[in-house]
């Protein structure tokens, strides 16, 4: 299977060089009915989801003709004349294109290339590629300083933010960010780059999550505040208000309940959604010397939005419209009314209350399947979203607070399994009153890191953490616990009893979407040297993981997991059971926390700190140095 | 405009208010009224009364409780939509009436009878054949099947707060449950007394119409009222006028109802039906009127929607179920929302199997962050009571509810809004090592240490 993947994935990489070349000469409609009968013909050819374009970011041009899209599973970026709605433009990019940023004048644009560590620089009105520049491990968000010297990229991976010099292209300096950075937001004057995090700070397991929205200071390209939104994670857009009532940040997020005991969905029982309004220090006159967050909630009391993922700004700053990923909806909230309730209800009530939509809410519209991230026309008439698994834009007529149409971005017109399976996976419909997906809990097909309290046979018994779903098809059996052979068990109607409480999947369904979890590749490594050759000090942890017999139960034949389970001591006071399903190693170092009650916040304390009788593995003896060395060796893998 | 579909109602000459079983004394039938038809076809003529039709998913069956003779018990029967092939069901001895389709093969239907000679109603679930008949409500409140929303849970009416008492009956509530009994909770808190909620259907977009009755409206039906989607309350639909019965979907946008001819407060009203458009708040044409009798209780004849299912969570193996309660201070008795004075302990009142009376099964205690985990016996109505550290009541629940064999019940507060959802918070009580605390028997000593 793996191999497999890895000779798609190398047809992938010879296809989209060829491609470039077709995209170099895309510039009028002629050409880009031409490029869509290719693209088209490659798509019957093959019949496989490489095909399907998967536009997941867009942003304007400065002159507000064109909607550049990124395209991700695609590795393009397409240029929509917003006048004839039609594709006129296309260039290949790297692998896994996640954002793109405008240069202030307009005349280049920038996107990142989530898998290939680099930048794309493309030049706007030829539509080719000028220049690549290296970034830090896993970019997504990108943005210019108002000088446009100055590129600003989030590195999700290396969980830190790059500074490059556009000049030289060279890397002038990386500001830690927290865990998993994902967008990046000029302030409207040019001051400050805000940075939103996807999952929250690495801390107590017991404790509710706390997000953070880094604010870097443009002119000192130093950190000036890391603001923290409590109680929340994914923080996947940022949104300044406009205008003499503005200067206000909108951040979707969700606001999970893992500490409570998951026995039922009704009241905003397990997640809610919503977004943070925050109020930056130094952004609205001299009065306010410390940022200010307060979080309202976009679900009702019957109905909820799973996924808030994109928010955008009409330009007279009216209406802030969010769009939710997982609920296939676009809401329009009137920021007169929100302001009112932010006023007329206390903070601390406000964010568990599920009665703010409908005072704030004017419109919910449908959209295309998973919708993510959302611009509006600097005439502020259109607002454009993009439909992640539609392959399609969707315009909503602003002042009318109506959906106009859709725009066909191309891409094949047929679902095939794993494309109707990604969408079950992001489709929050099979849960009670559309509460969340699994999506929800697995960005980015990942963890949430947190630690959950599962319904158990003991309430409150036996806490787990996310588990990754990245590469996990040969990993089987499933669960902390090792109970479920297999994943149509673990996502049939399991889910459905203990999780969703609603229906759940039907057989075919859920064949979908078992078909497409097994098809969630493992991200690149970049710990790993591009020829596979391992550093000394990974070289030195290799033979110390074998000496140490740490094989026996990571088997390296099969993921580094022995496919059963051990009790290696790590159990808690509140587990019934000291056996736990070993996990697989693979990209290990991407995923903390460690251990099944997510306790470990990074791979030395499994054993300085989690392994006090020498169970899990023989460590007491270890020197700092030795440790380290398999810790080198582990981010190999 | 689509033409109307094929419709189904009752027909009546006298409809009395109240006891169900009852309630045409001089008998009833359904009929259908075809599209572009004007002619009512008679399809129960060999009862003496044929009442609340429902449609199946397919729209070609017909569920239907009907009475064979003048005194007869009530029985749950399905027919053909064109009067064929009827079956009875049900094989009750008491009366079973108010059904309607589950998923899966089953259905859900209003028991009436008696409980130490007075007069008692739950529901109870059977297969479409009659069979593995199953009671799925335990406590007082007297139940009566509203309908089963296309979420998969059933709506029911019942007494507020659930009581068996004079005082309770006056009021009733829309209460929803899982069609294994669990997760009973009211649809929304109304706290307006000597309002009867009954008569209700979904709507298309999962608002809840229906009906409120005061007190003194007699027969002459009462008002509409709705439960909006999302909307934390329930809001008047239409006039004020007593009017209406049986509100049911027609179209987008159109509701068909019974409306009363008669003066208000007349003793007897004739009913006859018409459109009401709900955007407009207000009615629209007659569909049909009959020179004579009341129609009541019309369904257009289509297909609906299956209702998704469940999967219990229960253990029908277990004797006990639980309720948690995250927080306790939350409760909308309390000042903003938030009970002040410190809570120590929970009661729980256990009533009888006979009905008789109430007994203590014991006191748990309550955390600081006010949550509290209790396992009771289940099946078997219970009620809670916090204490203070002295063992003064601060907040007695009136309501009786209950756990079904299994069910972990989450409360997020003591009787808290439905608006607000809980805190993020590792309840104090699951770390501890003793809980569930143990309910099941009377609690002698947790009462002697009170009682000094």
């Amino acid at each position: 299977m793996r191999a497999k993947l890895t000779t798609r994935l190398q047809a992938l990489g010879a296809l989209a060089g060829s491609l470039v070349l077709a995209g170099a000469i895309v510039t009028t409609f002629g050409v880009s009915r031409l490029y869509a009968a290719q693209a088209g013909a490659q798509s019957a050819a093959s019949g496989s989801q490489e095909n399907y374009l998967t536009p997941v970011e867009l942003k304007f041009s400065h002159d507000g003709t064109k909607l550049y899209v990124v395209c991700e599973d695609d590795d393009s970026l397409l240029a929509v004349d917003v006048t004839t709605r039609r594709v006129v433009a296309k260039v290949k990019v790297g692998h896994k294109p996640k954002d793109v940023a405008v240069s202030p004048d307009g005349r280049t644009l920038y996107v990142s290339n989530e898998w290939d560590d680099t930048v794309s620089e493309i030049d706007a009105a030829s539509f080719t590629s000028r220049r690549t520049f290296v970034t830090g491990w896993g970019p997504v968000g990108v943005t210019t300083d108002r000088t446009g010297k100055v590129l600003y990229v989030a590195n999700s991976i290396g969980n830190d933010v790059s500074l490059l010099d556009l000049t030289s292209g060279a890397e002038i300096k990386r500001l830690a960010s927290w865990r998993s950075p994902h967008n990046l937001s000029l302030s409207l004057d040019g001051r400050r780059v805000y940075v939103a995090n996807l999952l929250g700070h690495l801390g107590s397991p017991n404790e509710p999550p706390v997000s953070e929205l880094m604010v870097i200071d443009t002119a000192k390209q130093r950190v000036a505040e890391r603001i923290e939104i409590p109680g929340v994670l994914e923080l996947r857009h940022i949104a300044e208000a406009p205008g003499p009532k503005g200067g206000y940040l909108l951040v979707p997020f969700i606001r999970p309940k893992n500490l409570n005991p998951l026995i039922q969905v009704a009241g905003g029982w397990i997640l809610t959604h919503g977004m943070a309004v925050v109020r930056v220090a130094g952004t609205n006159g001299a009065s306010l010397t410390k940022s200010f967050v307060t979080q309202i909630l976009l679900d009702d009391v019957d109905q909820y939005f799973a996924g808030t993922n994109g928010v955008a700004f009409t330009p007279d700053g009216r209406h802030a419209l969010v769009t939710s990923s997982e609920a296939d909806t676009v809401s329009a909230v009137d920021t007169a009314k929100l302001e009112r309730r932010l006023h007329q209800v206390p903070a601390e009530e406000l964010a568990n209350r599920l009665d703010s939509a409908r005072e704030i809410v004017e419109r919910r519209l449908e959209t295309g399947a998973n919708p993510t991230g959302i611009v509006i026309s600097p005439d502020g008439r259109f607002a454009y979203i993009v439909n992640r698994l539609s392959d399609s834009l969707t315009v909503v007529d602003v002042p009318r607070l109506q959906v106009r149409g859709t725009i066909d971005l191309g891409g094949p017109k047929q679902l095939t399994q794993l494309r109707r399976g990604e969408q079950m996976f992001h489709a929050a419909r099979f849960c009670f009153q559309g509460q969340f997906a699994c999506a929800t809990c697995h960005p980015d097909n990942h963890i949430d890191g947190v630690a959950w309290n599962l319904e158990t046979p003991q309430l409150g018994r036996d806490r787990v953490a996310n588990r990754t779903l990245r590469g996990i098809a040969e990993t089987a059996p499933y669960k902390w616990n090792g109970h479920n052979p297999d994943l149509e068990t673990q996502c049939g109607p399991r889910i459905a009893k203990f999780l969703f409480h609603s229906e759940g999947f039907n057989h075919t369904q859920l064949a979908d979407l078992v078909a497409f979890i097994k098809s969630i590749p493992l991200p690149p490594n970049g710990h790993l040297a591009a020829n596979g050759e391992l550093t000394p000090a990974q070289e030195r942890g290799r033979a110390i993981f074998f000496r140490k017999n740490c094989d026996t139960c990571h088997t390296p034949a099969t993921h580094y997991t022995a496919k059963t389970s051990f009790d290696v001591g790590t159990a808690t006071k509140y587990d019934t059971s000291g056996l736990f399903d070993v996990p697989q190693l693979d990209r290990i170092v991407q995923r903390p926390p460690y251990l099944h009650s997510g306790e470990a916040n990074s791979l030395e304390e499994l054993w300085t700190t989690y392994n006090p009788e020498d169970k899990h593995g023989v460590t007491s003896d270890m020197s700092k140095e030795e440790l380290n060395d398999l810790i080198e060796f582990l981010k190999s893998l | 405009m689509s033409p109307r579909p094929d419709l189904l109602f009752v027909q009546a000459e006298t409809i009395l208010d109240g006891n169900a079983p009852q309630r045409f004394p001089s008998g009833s039938q359904i009929v259908r009224l075809p599209s572009e038809s004007k002619r009512p076809l008679e399809l129960t003529p060999e009862f003496f009364a044929a009442a609340d039709p429902q449609v199946d998913f397919s729209g070609a069956k017909i569920l239907f409780s009907a009475q064979k003779n003048a005194g007869a018990k009530w029985q749950i029967w399905e027919m053909n939509a064109d009067g064929s092939e009827k079956r009875q069901i049900t094989n009750c001895t008491g009366d079973c009436l108010r059904a309607a389709y589950l998923p899966d093969g089953e259905i859900v239907f209003t028991v009436e009878g008696l409980r130490s000679g007075r007069p008692e109603s739950y529901l109870a679930v059977s297969k479409i054949d009659g069979s593995q008949m199953h009671r799925i409500t335990f406590g007082p409140g007297n139940f009566w099947l509203e309908t089963v929303l296309r979420d998969g849970r059933v709506l029911a009416s019942a007494s507020s707060p659930l009581q068996d008492t004079e005082a309770a009956r006056k009021t009733r509530l829309l209460y929803t449950l899982r069609p294994d009994g669990a997760a009973l909770e009211a649809l929304r808190c109304e706290h307006q007394s000597s309002v009867r909620r009954g008569d209700a259907a979904e709507l298309e977009d999962g608002s809840i119409i229906f009906v409120r009755k005061g007190s003194a409206n007699g027969t002459s039906g009462g008002t509409l009222a709705e439960v909006r989607k999302n909307d934390p309350g329930e809001s008047a639909v239409g006039g004020l006028a007593p009017k209406y019965r049986s509100p049911r979907p027609l179209s987008a946008g159109t509701v068909i109802v019974s409306r009363s001819s008669a003066p208000r407060g007349a003793s007897q009203a004739k009913f006859d039906l018409y459109a009401f458009d709900l955007k407009k708040q207000m009615d629209g044409d007659l569909i049909y009127s009959d020179p004579k009798l009341s129609s009541i209780q019309a369904v257009p004849l289509i297909a609906n929607p299956v209702p998704k299912r469940f999967w219990s969570t229960l253990n029908m193996e277990s004797q006990a179920g639980y309720f948690i309660s995250l927080n306790s201070y939350v409760s909308t008795e309390g000042i903003k929302g938030r009970l002040a004075a410190a809570i120590a302990r929970v009661r729980v009142i256990s009533l009888e199997n006979t009905g008789t009376g109430e007994r203590s099964l014991g006191e748990a205690p309550v955390e600081k962050d006010g949550s509290f985990y209790v396992e009771v016996p289940a099946n078997q109505p219970v009620r809670f009571e916090l204490l203070d550290a002295n063992g003064q009541t601060i907040v007695a629940e009136r309501s009786w509810i209950w756990a079904r064999p299994g069910e972990q019940h989450g409360c997020p507060g003591c009787h808290g809004d439905k608006a607000l959802a809980p805190e993020n918070r590792w309840p104090l009580t699951l770390k501890r090592f003793d809980t569930p605390t143990a309910l099941l028997e009377k609690n002698d000593a947790a009462e002697a240490a009170h009682a000094h």
